[in-house]
């Protein structure tokens, strides 16, 4: 048990300086980037003494170095600055859309592991057979389909012609909320299936004709025990594993999503804050994402090692 | 950042550029690789030839004739303002397509070479540039690019330095790996012992050796940067209008989803299209690519 | 009498399709008798691992059995088709060459154990842990209730190997098939292994047969052999027979080549030549491209395994040529 412990620790102690590089690179990105937000924020005509107001307030003003001190002094203290067009402060705007990413997020992981583990197996046992070649297209077709363009498609099969899903919005109560987030979760794991099946289809295969599973067989245990049991537990360990390293793509498409159903979650408020010219939101909303990726990543080690006994045992 | 599939391992090869004709000419072998390249330059084609074969501009309005069917005046019939849907179908290829191809070269041969570097001479350098790759996969693809196309302005200037600045690490890596494998190589080594200078050295032996590699991720990655574009368009932070887009094509056509479902279904089409010939492409290259 | 635990009659194996399609077992027979030991022995690639998959009903993807027929006890196990796992349930077990591929990695050994007693023989929870203990006990693992809770990778190779043996007997066989199941551990974890199973057969009474391409090992655990050659068997008969006077030059040059630490100091020396590539089979006797007791009819006739007397059997024309000169040598 301490065994897993110190796993855990390890991985927490590694995540630390990413997430500062990452703050720091949220900075650099936003700060030293050639463009002038001050400038789109008061106009094209506007005055340099205007300007240099906007500067001021938006913390522009004064070397690099001073920036980054203030922003990283506002930041320990949790204060992530204030938005301009809403008045208030950002964080108190990104708790309130947080859950919903996040619903939308762990629901869109969740369709992923169900859709790809299955479907991989199956192609694995059918290997070469009509059922793996029409699996195997799957990934062709779906690699070059944009995630809003799928999102469209399903609102127009399953809200507009079939009336199984609301349109878009939230909804009020807590089933409510489900039946809103499935299209978008679905459409977000669609993102990322094709090239989950891609790669897992390997690494199935690699499990179906393992000495182990003979070693099942040999038992005398009924194939589909073998299947449910062997197979799968084994599979689902480099599922879950791509699924980790491909996360980062699936937390940025929510913000897509976001906007194609109508969900008030993080993403749409990063474009609102992109058409509001609020630097503050994006800045701090682009902080939020790049540090949630870290730690979704960390979660997905855990749970790797959690599934597979040789990572956190010695 | 979207991470490749396995990537092919590639072979110990001899100097000359012979091999990469019969790489070449093995590709055209390949059924898959042919089938995708075929799709791939019809729909191409069909863009080019955009001003030839459109009957109507792309932005030629005609105010009594909006939101009409198929006809055989209007092959995909009109959008809102009246515009001939399959002319803009056309002509926003030309220009989505130019982008896709255009923006990966970049990162192509800044990522391509930035690799060869970082993994033959290794040291902090290395170390520096991995950290660096690190920290920009953390951040998600499309935050990532929003946020930079919201400091630099959209449209087509801020697509392609935010394409330029995010989309070089995967090459850095695929080609670093690579580098490594190749650079403990034997006749590598033979080569430095008989005295050729680090500079032939990464241009004759290493690399002809990565570059394979490169091409065939670079087939991924103009879809992913094609996605990327057209995504931006339907956003509104990408090419602007009033010139033609398949994404801000398909977020006019939203609106109308309830009556005139193709202004918004069509115009993904060519766009899955040219993914799947390019998947073909890429599928084709590795296997021509594997060691046999 | 009693009719053989094991009866294997012709059995042939096909790899692929098409102008790839070969036969990497022909015409192979073999019996053991109930309580029995045969050993299979031949190099790598001479087809006994198939034939053991074949009986154990495992054949890998690919592989087809062409024909042939096998009997248990008298009556008759499918080799092919939906019922072929079914009837060798609680009848033959098998145990794999590499313990370290053959346990499944997420699995505690102890519940592995315990799996077959509990789905395949119905015992409880409760009562199939206590019987995965006992086997673990009479396989000789240490200390096995603690062992019982770690995962495969947290033991030793010899332990694994125990486990997999008892894995094996789990689901109480009649019939023990080993594939090499020495093949991987270190020597004087062979010994044990080997000791293991003795121990094993005269205590269950049961019946084995024992790959590898070890003599040492052969010689130690069968009453009798069975030597494969590319594809076929090429000579049969009791162990201490077929090791002091054997009846094929392959034999022989098996002998020859093996170190032998009890024998008076001797170079080892290796069969000249190399296997036959299956697809290309040499006309007549397989091996003859490489014997030198090989007359020109050797090179025409499709050799078959025949009675040489006293219980013997040969695939050698020569056979006599042999008996002569080993006698005297």
């Amino acid at each position: 048990m301490s065994d897993t412990w110190r796993y855990v620790g390890t991985r927490l102690l590694h995540a630390i300086p990413v997430v500062f590089g990452v703050t720091v690179a949220t900075f650099l990105l936003l700060h030293l980037i050639p463009g002038d937000p001050a400038r789109q924020l008061v106009g094209l005509h506007a005055s340099p003494a205007a300007v240099a107001t906007v500067n001021r307030r938006l913390g522009l003003d004064g070397s690099l170095l001073s920036q980054f001190r203030d922003f990283l002094s506002r930041l320990l203290h949790g204060d992530t600055g204030t938005s301009f067009f809403y008045g208030v402060s950002t964080r108190s705007l990104i708790v309130s859309r947080l859950p919903v990413t996040a619903a939308l997020v762990a629901l869109a992981a969740l369709f992923c592991v169900v859709i790809t583990l299955p479907l991989a197996i199956i192609a694995a046992v059918q290997k070469d057979r009509l059922t793996d070649h029409a699996i195997r297209v799957i990934p062709l077709v779906g690699l070059g389909m944009p995630a809003f363009w799928i999102g469209i498609l399903f609102i127009l099969i399953f809200s507009v012609k079939l009336p199984w899903f609301p349109v878009g919005g939230w909804g009020i109560s807590y089933s409510d909320h489900l039946r809103a987030l499935i299209l978008p979760a679905l459409t977000a794991a669609l993102g990322i299936i094709p090239l989950l099946i891609r790669s897992l289809r390997a690494g199935a295969l690699d499990v179906f004709n393992a000495d182990f599973i003979a070693t099942a067989r040999a038992k005398g245990l009924r194939e589909g025990r073998v299947l449910f049991l062997h197979v799968t537990r084994n599979a689902l360990i480099p599922t879950v594993a791509l699924l980790g390293l491909n996360i980062a793509y699936l937390i940025g498409s929510t913000v897509i999503v976001e906007r194609v159903f109508d969900l008030n979650g993080l993403g749409s408020l990063l474009l609102e804050a992109v058409g509001n010219r609020d630097f503050p939101v994006v800045e701090g909303v682009t902080l939020v994402f790049a540090v949630a990726v870290v730690l979704v990543n960390l979660g997905t080690d855990l749970v790797t090692a959690q599934l597979d006994p040789r990572i956190r045992l010695r | 950042m979207k991470l490749p599939a396995a990537t092919p391992s590639a072979q110990p090869i001899a100097e000359s550029a012979g091999r990469h004709r019969s790489i070449a000419r093995r590709a055209f072998g390949s059924r898959t690789f042919v089938a995708g390249l075929c799709i791939v330059g019809c729909i191409t084609m069909l863009a080019v030839l955009a001003p030839v074969i459109s009957r109507y501009g792309p932005n030629q309005q005609n105010p009594f004739h909006t939101l009409e069917g198929p006809s055989a005046a209007h092959w995909l019939g009109t959008d809102d303002l009246g515009r001939d849907v399959w002319s803009r179908v056309l002509y926003a290829g030309r220009t989505d397509l130019f982008i896709g191809f255009a923006a990966v070269l970049f990162p192509l041969i800044f990522g391509t070479l930035l690799g060869i570097m970082v993994g033959y001479f290794g040291g902090r350098f290395d170390t520096f540039t991995m950290r660096l790759v690190d920290v920009i996969i953390a951040f998600p693809f499309f935050v990532l690019v929003i946020a930079l196309v919201f400091i630099i302005g959209p449209g087509i200037r801020g697509i392609f330095i935010a394409i330029a600045l995010t989309d070089w690490v995967v090459y850095t890596r695929i080609i670093r790996s690579q580098t490594l494998v190749v650079r403990e190589l034997d006749w590598v080594a033979a080569a430095r012992a008989g005295g050729l200078s680090h500079a032939r050295v990464l241009r004759r032996h290493i690399l002809p050796n990565t570059i394979p590699q490169a091409i065939v991720y670079v087939m991924s990655d103009i879809v992913y940067v094609l996605l990327a574009v057209v995504t931006l368009g339907y956003l509104g932070l990408g090419i602007q209008p009033p010139t033609p887009d398949w994404g801000s094509m398909i977020s006019e056509g939203q609106s109308f989803l309830t009556t005139n479902l193709w202004l918004s279904t069509i115009p993904g089409v060519p766009i899955v299209l040219i993914g799947l010939g390019l998947s073909l492409c890429a599928d084709g290259l590795t296997d021509v690519l594997r060691p046999p | 009498m009693k009719p053989p635990a094991l009866e294997l009659r012709e059995l042939a194996v096909e790899f692929g399709q098409g102008p790839g399609r070969f036969r990497a077992v022909e015409d192979v027979s073999v019996s053991v008798a109930d309580g029995g030991t045969l050993g299979l022995v031949g190099e790598s690639g001479c087809g006994k691992s198939i034939t053991l998959r074949a009986v154990m009903g495992l054949l890998p993807s690919g592989a087809q059995v062409a024909s042939g027929r096998l009997l248990a006890g008298g009556s008759e196990l499918p080799l092919a088709g939906k019922g072929v796992r079914a009837a060798r349930r609680r009848r033959v077990a098998m145990v794999f060459q590499d313990p370290s591929s053959g346990l499944n990695p997420v699995m505690r050994v102890g519940a592995q154990v315990a799996e077959a007693p509990r789905t395949v023989l119905g015992l409880s929870a409760r009562r199939a842990r206590d019987r995965a203990l006992e086997l673990l006990a009479m396989c000789g693992v240490p200390d096995p209730k603690r062992r019982a809770g770690a995962f495969p990778h947290q033991l030793s190779g010899g332990t694994r190997q125990r486990v997999m043996i008892a894995i094996a007997l789990s689901s109480e066989p009649r019939i023990l098939l080993c594939d090499e199941p020495t093949t991987a551990l270190d020597v004087t974890i062979q010994a044990q292994i080997l000791r293991l199973l003795q121990d094993l057969r005269e205590r269950m009474g049961l019946t084995i047969v024992f790959v590898t391409h070890n003599l040492a090992v052969v010689g130690e655990l069968c009453d009798e052999l069975a030597v494969m050659y590319a594809g076929r068997v090429v000579e049969t008969g009791a162990t201490r027979q077929v090791l002091d006077r054997p009846r094929h030059p392959y034999t022989l040059g098996l002998l020859r080549s093996a170190v032998d630490l009890d024998a008076p100091v001797s170079e080892p020396q290796p069969i000249p030549g190399v296997l036959p590539d299956p697809l290309h089979r040499p006309a007549g006797c397989a091996f003859h491209p490489r014997c030198w007791l090989a007359t020109p009819d050797c090179t025409v006739t499709d050799v078959r395994l025949e009675d040489v007397g006293a219980g013997r059997q040969s695939a050698c024309l020569n056979h006599q040529h042999l008996a002569d000169a080993t006698r005297h040598g």
